[in-house]
């Protein structure tokens, strides 16, 4: 029961990614690469060819893809954890939404889908 | 609510739009410099500088007619001149590469060419460079972040909040 702006979208008040703290960044990327899916997640948000190739290169130099990531689509694109925590739910990351949600607004938390862990996790 | 600042409370802006960028302090260009040193921003930006420009005549937000302005004169940097950039930079290493590009676009060109805040803003929009668009609107402005597209890499990604999570999986 938030409050919604006459336009119907919330106001995002949630941190931008390039100002997520380093040790939560670096977990969340530690996290995507084991899954694999920069790809995947440039794909969905349609990050320009050239990004791509470029995220590509810098991997192929032994840095992490989804770090890159973040890097063009948040670095440049400046968008915010909310929009993060947005494509992880569209891409059903759900332990990725879990490694930020304490930089989105607690309201957003029920919007994580329970689900069994996974071994590694337990 | 802690009042503070003036009366009217409003803050009074840097710049206005149609502030010459040579005017600009170096400490905001060098801010402004270093979001444009993010994934190679400033080629982008340097890429799309039209030749040709009335700065003063489109300042204005969305007084700048790209697409008309390109046609017409074509661009002001080729590849070259931007691999110039590139050697600059190797021969001063201590200097930021983006704020080596705005040094020489800010000085370029005839009196009514040369770039403005406003034109800045309407290019970095128009290349899709968020995070210094951001930057120049809200801190040398003091103007409300400018619009972003609804599709493609620069748009905003939402919650759906239709999915009910009470469901396991």
């Amino acid at each position: 029961s938030g409050t919604r702006s006459r336009s119907g979208r919330e106001r995002d008040t949630s941190i931008l990614i390039r100002n997520l703290p380093v040790p939560d960044r670096q977990r969340l990327c530690q996290h995507l690469d084991s899954l694999d899916v920069w790809l995947q997640l440039a794909q969905f948000v349609k990050l320009h060819p050239e990004d791509v190739e470029k995220i590509r290169h810098k991997m192929r130099l032994g840095f992490s893809p989804s770090d890159e990531f973040l890097t063009v689509w948040g670095g440049q694109y400046d968008h915010s954890a909310y929009n993060l925590f947005a494509l992880f739910q569209k891409m059903s990351l759900h332990h990725a939404m879990r490694l930020i949600m304490d930089h989105v607004d607690e309201k957003y938390h029920k919007y994580i889908p329970k689900s069994m862990p996974t071994i590694s996790e337990l | 609510d802690e009042g503070s600042g003036d009366g009217d409370g409003s803050m009074h802006a840097k710049y206005t739009r149609t502030t010459e960028l040579r005017r600009v302090e170096d400490n905001d260009i060098y801010k402004l410099s270093s979001f444009l040193n993010i994934n190679d921003s400033w080629r982008k930006l340097m890429a799309r500088i039209p030749k040709g420009l009335d700065a003063k005549a489109s300042s204005a937000p969305g007084a700048l007619n790209y697409d008309f302005v390109v046609r017409n004169s074509g661009l002001k940097y080729t590849a070259q001149h931007i691999s110039q950039i590139d050697d600059y930079a190797k021969a001063e290493p201590h200097k930021s590469i983006s704020q080596i590009m705005i040094d020489e676009w800010k000085t370029s060109g005839q009196q009514n060419e040369r770039p403005t805040v406003g034109v800045l803003l309407q290019l970095l929009v128009q290349a899709d460079l968020f995070s210094a668009a951001n930057f120049v609107a809200q801190d040398f402005l003091n103007e409300p972040k400018p619009e972003r597209p609804a599709d493609g890499p620069a748009a905003h990604l939402s919650l759906d909040l239709s999915e009910d999570m009470d469901i396991d999986h």
